[in-house]
């Protein structure tokens, strides 16, 4: 028996460390929770690299079993593994180990340090079910779950006034990109019959399926897509996701979890590709999405913030490469991405550790106090920029030559244009929390640099972040692309390349210049007040959620539910009221025709006070007549 | 023993009881309880005899009895249970049980609470597993006295307000039935009530017949459902019933509705009920909005409680009104899946009650941090409410959507996005009842005790397990469903 073929037993794994955690509680030694958590995430780590290179050798594993039968409709559950899942699976073993001894250090002192470790080991749990299912009813459930489980991180510290409503906020807009994905397996269901990706592939394939249902079903696939990789006008939940412990938000909210919209897609490419129109769709919100999220974080000061704005625009990127055709591109990016902002991500949650603040202004000079921070996040921050020969140059290389080869202009030009936000935004955020001379309000005197559980997983993931990129190149001969089943890769621009990296290296430069040297006043382009507005309050999109949904739907409600009591149970009472009338008129004209049981229920009704005595004098009667009743049935019955 | 004998002692076994506990005297007051908790627990026992021995590939009724009762009239004592009705006979038996346990702290006429709740149980599984449309009239009325009773006694401070405005609500829905089930023995001028005899005959009426007579029996069984407009009862009597009456009244007596319809609908006089099947639809997604937006804007947490198991019934009228496999399918598990949550949300609103004497959703906040495992659990049956795959909620809604998308495609996706606005009633509520600050006024609030473990904990377990392996459910509804979806699609 093939080895993997107990795949299945990998995401059972961290699911059995959450329920031990949930099944416990306090009675877990302290130290047990993260045992657990890092023993089962390592072993499926080792799994997934058995896996991968089970896969690299041209091998690929389908099982699946009946779940639920009804009539003629049976559906199956399954597993697949291939160079696609065996990807994701490295990818996310990885992240999620690297997270979880990071936060032996960063959530040390947490009152609730073991339920941490619990819901991250439900959301691993949750995201492998996501990579392994063979069919997407079985990737939506765990899709779900998934969701719950960032949802339990981002309202972690429950008792702050910001983790509640984020929580809440991200919850319901991704839930709702979710009803699209729902609707699409509806869709689905009703034209194929099946969820089983084999199954739906071939009658695409085929062209048993086609038309205006398949092209509903892609959209609507991708709604869910956009939902979960926080894409505009869905990305608004994702910034105050960031209200959750740090390394949380870099695996969930930056490595993993918001990149299975990409996963969907590239996954589900087979339907995209059948209507060209549903690509453009994809390539174009991705474009918006880049370029708007590069833009706002020119504008937060806060380190998270920042970040978070980053990787809604590098989402963007990759949709921007889906949308070209490339989903092999938008594999890659989400790989390098994953390592490099999760690098990012613990830099910042080791930053905010030694110096309790999160403002870029109340830092400066940390790279004295803090050398291994400093130098693997500017490791992570060159390779995000795109400087060669790091690992962020390669994929976005490949997305950029991509949207050239596809001769779709704008989508080149935008992909530029956010590379070069890309390179200031960061240059920017770089030299305020580590270089420029610390200013009046800044924290970081007495900041020093943090234990060597959280430096160790930023060295590793710097030394990823630095190398792993060279899969994807031709200098590996696109090994990557080759590993995912394309074999033609697309014919390498030097120009291109050099375009970018000139002007991701000028970016650099000018933010260079500015923030460090004065050249020009930081933050210049605050100078003008539109743009000012513009970016830093986020183009209004929580301001237009709030007052074009939200207060919206409330007020509905609220006149829905004084309808319900003034009007619909309004009726009621009157029908009532004149009932009473009556039977008073009536009770006048004949009253002794009023029998027993309506003089105890008006009595009930008109008599205030010590009711409850005549009520139990009632029930006794009435027990009473019960008793005799059922003993005559008794008697009927056994007769 | 015969397994028709089984059945009927399930009705028989409580009423005995009831007898039991109310000839106990006074100063044995303090077993009515445990007597109570014996007698559910067997028929619990009984209903698991009844599933495990029930065939399933049988869509026809099985278990059958009869006794003559009053032969002059056309009517017997006809007992029997297929796959609609044998889910609803072991949730009754599970969530009586349940309510036994949660029904600890009652102090006052002990004798006479627990007779009542016994009666109230033999009478809602008469409900579900009668067969003779007298017989079924009768535990009709009969589930109402003790709900009346249990209301006024042991309710809250608007009790008596509540409980007749809830007796002669339904006391009119009853009227009419009574009124239809008459018509039905009178048009068919078949001289029996039995609902297998008539079947045929009352299928053969002329349409105007079947649909004058289907409106008056929908009329009571849309009062039960509850269908917006005709609610309002809901509300009142869950806030002033006491926890373990919620718990009953939400999660089996709501389901007397639709399962009467699916019972006379496509079974009994399937022309009139495809007549009123728009309308069903209809109200069925008003519900579904109206209930869940209600909810939205409630400051009472009962209440929250109360609007959205409307908006939850309305996911189950809706798949009825589809009236495809998947729609009927989703209904009826949806049917057993509501009552295992709303009775997880009733016990946990009054474990909320019992500590700080108000339902207000302002007086709670941060409770989480003094009442982790209770808070946890609200959390589990939000989302097992919202409809979290995983839990059984998701089964049959999701099934209710995929079978009504065919015949009602814009309400099906109405109903499939008004899941969003489940989710923000129910996570608005956790944000103020569980997480935040914590109300200073709930510092000392107590954890969870090991009798409302016994009594929540198994819900739980029951909604994880349908939730993961629904077949256990299905199985057992299938080929009953198939043949209901197959005189529908005909």
């Amino acid at each position: 028996m093939e080895l993997a073929a107990y795949s299945w037993v990998l995401p059972l794994l961290p699911l059995a460390a959450f329920a031990v955690v949930l099944a416990t509680g306090r009675k877990l030694p302290r130290q047990v929770a993260p045992a657990l958590g890092i023993t089962t995430v390592g072993l499926v780590f080792l799994a997934s690299l058995y896996l991968a290179s089970f896969t690299a050798s041209g091998q690929e594993f389908q099982a699946s079993t009946e779940w639920l039968k009804f009539g003629a409709v049976t559906i199956d559950f399954g597993i697949l593994v291939d160079p696609l899942t065996a990807t994701m699976l490295v990818v996310v073993a990885f992240v999620s180990l690297l997270v979880q001894v990071y936060s032996l250090g960063y959530m040390a002192e947490d009152d609730r340090f073991r339920w941490y470790y619990g819901a991250i080991s439900l959301f691993t749990a949750a995201m492998l079910g996501v990579v392994l299912s063979n069919g997407w009813l079985l990737m939506y459930m765990c899709w779900e779950v998934m969701g719950l489980a960032s949802y339990l991180l981002i309202g972690f510290w429950y008792a702050d006034d910001k983790a509640p409503p984020a929580a809440m906020k991200a919850f319901l807009v991704t839930r709702f990109g979710d009803v699209g994905f729902g609707l699409a397996l509806v869709i689905m269901f009703l034209t194929v019959g099946s969820f089983t990706f084999e199954t739906v592939f071939h009658s695409v394939e085929t062209h048993a399926w086609a038309g205006p249902t398949l092209i509903a079903c892609a959209l609507l696939l991708f709604m869910g897509a956009m939902g979960k990789s926080a894409q505009f006008p869905l990305h608004v939940w994702l910034p105050d996701a960031m209200a959750g412990p740090t390394p949380g938000s870099a695996l969930i909210h930056a490595a993993t979890m918001v990149a299975a919209g990409v996963y969907l897609v590239a996954r589900s490419f087979p339907l995209f590709e059948a209507s060209p129109v549903t690509l453009t769709v994809v390539g174009t919100v991705g474009t918006i999405t880049a370029v708007m999220g590069a833009l706002i974080a020119l504008a937060m000061n806060d380190i998270k913030k920042v970040l978070a704005y980053s990787t809604i625009s590098q989402l963007g990127l990759m949709f921007l490469a889906l949308g070209t055709g490339s989903w092999v591109a938008a594999m890659f990016h989400l790989m390098t991405h994953a390592f490099f902002k999760a690098l990012l991500f613990l830099g910042a949650g080791s930053v905010i550790h030694a110096t309790h603040t999160q403002d870029l202004h109340e830092m400066g000079g940390l790279w004295r106090k803090m050398p291994w921070t400093t130098a693997t996040w500017v490791l992570g921050a060159l390779s995000l920029a795109g400087i060669p020969p790091l690992a962020g140059f390669w994929s976005k290389d490949e997305i950029l030559l991509s949207a050239l080869r596809s001769g779709q202009t704008a989508f080149l030009v935008a992909g530029l244009f956010t590379a070069a936000l890309t390179a200031f935004y960061m240059g920017r955020a770089t030299l305020l929390a580590f270089f420029v001379a610390p200013g009046p309000q800044s924290k970081s005197a007495h900041a020093h640099e943090s234990p060597w559980v959280m430096t160790a997983p930023l060295v590793v993931l710097a030394g990823l972040a630095v190398t792993v990129g060279l899969v994807g190149s031709p200098l590996m001969g696109y090994a990557f692309a080759g590993f995912l089943g394309e074999h033609e890769a697309a014919e390498p621009s030097l120009i291109l390349a050099g375009v970018a990296v000139g002007i991701a290296t000028a970016a650099i430069a000018l933010a260079w210049s500015s923030y460090l040297k004065g050249f020009f006043e930081p933050d210049g382009y605050f100078r003008s007040p539109v743009v000012t507005k513009l970016l830093s309050r986020k183009f209004w999109m929580d301001e237009i959620y709030h007052h074009g949904v939200i207060r919206p739907v409330i007020w509905v409600s609220e006149g829905l539910r004084r309808t319900d009591n003034a009007v619909v149970d309004g009726v009621v009472r009157a029908v009532g009221w004149v009932g009473l009338r009556i039977s008073a008129v009536l009770a006048v004209f004949d009253r002794k025709g009023v029998d027993g049981a309506v003089d105890s229920l008006g009595n009930s009704v008109t008599e205030a006070g010590e009711v409850r005595r005549i009520h139990t004098g009632n029930v006794q009667t009435y027990l009473m007549c019960f008793v005799v009743a059922v003993v005559l049935l008794v008697v009927v019955f056994a007769r | 023993m015969a397994m028709g004998t089984v059945l009927a002692w399930t009705i028989l076994l409580p009423l005995v009881g009831g007898v039991a506990i109310a000839l106990i005297p006074q100063s044995g007051s303090k077993f009515a309880r445990p007597v109570a908790l014996l007698v559910t627990g067997v028929v619990l026992a009984m209903a698991t005899w009844l599933w495990i021995s029930f065939n399933p590939a049988d869509p026809g009724m099985q278990f059958e009895i009869v006794r003559d009762w009053v032969p002059g009239l056309g009517t017997a004592f006809h007992l029997g249970v297929d796959g609609l009705s044998l889910p609803m006979l072991f949730l009754t038996a599970f969530l009586s049980l349940l309510a036994v346990i949660a029904s600890a702290r009652i102090s006052e006429f002990t004798r006479e609470y627990f007779t009542l709740i016994l009666l109230l149980e033999a009478g809602l599984i008469g409900v579900f597993i009668a067969l003779d449309l007298i017989l079924f009239y009768v535990f009709w009325e009969v589930v109402l006295i003790p709900m009346f009773f249990l209301i006024n006694i042991w309710g809250g401070p608007r009790r008596r307000y509540a409980a007749i405005k809830f007796f002669l609500y339904t006391l009119a829905g009853s009227l009419a039935m009574l009124g239809g089930i008459i018509s039905l023995f009178l048009a068919t001028g078949a001289q029996t009530f039995d609902m297998i005899a008539l079947a045929p005959q009352a299928a053969r009426l002329s349409l105007a017949a079947q649909t004058a007579i289907f409106t008056a029996i929908a009329f009571a069984l849309a009062i039960k459902v509850p269908m917006v407009p005709l609610h309002t009862w809901l509300p009142d009597a869950h806030v002033e019933a006491p926890t373990a009456v919620s718990v009953l009244l939400a999660g089996v007596l709501l389901k007397m509705g639709s399962y009467g319809f699916l019972r006379f609908g496509p079974q009994l006089l399937p022309d009139g009920f495809e007549r009123l099947v728009p309308l069903i639809a209809l109200l069925g997604v008003v519900s579904i909005v109206y209930g869940a937006a209600c909810a939205l804007v409630q400051t009472d947490l009962k209440k929250l409680i109360a609007y959205s198991s409307v908006s939850h019934m309305g996911y189950v009228m809706l798949g009825i009104a589809a009236g495809t496999a998947a729609g009927v399918l989703g209904a009826s598990v949806q049917m057993f899946s509501h009552g295992l949550i709303a009775g997880m949300a009733f016990l946990l609103v009054g474990a909320y009650y019992e500590r700080a004497h108000t339902r207000e959703i302002s007086a709670f906040g941060g409770t989480a941090r003094v009442a982790p495992i209770l808070a946890g659990t609200l959390v589990f049956m939000s989302f097992a409410s919202l409809g979290l795959p995983g839990m059984s909620g998701f089964i049959g809604e999701f099934m209710v959507v995929t079978g009504s998308f065919g015949p009602f495609t814009t309400y099906s996706a109405i109903a499939a996005f008004a899941v969003v606005l489940t989710a923000g009633y129910l996570l608005w509520m956790l944000r103020r009842v569980v997480f935040g600050q914590l109300n200073e006024a709930r510092a000392d609030m107590p954890d969870m005790t090991r009798t409302e473990a016994a009594a929540i904990f198994p819900l739980c377990i029951a909604t994880l397990c349908i939730g993961v392996f629904p077949q256990v459910l299905v199985g057992v509804m299938e080929a009953s469903v198939e043949s209901v979806a197959k005189i529908l699609g005909a």
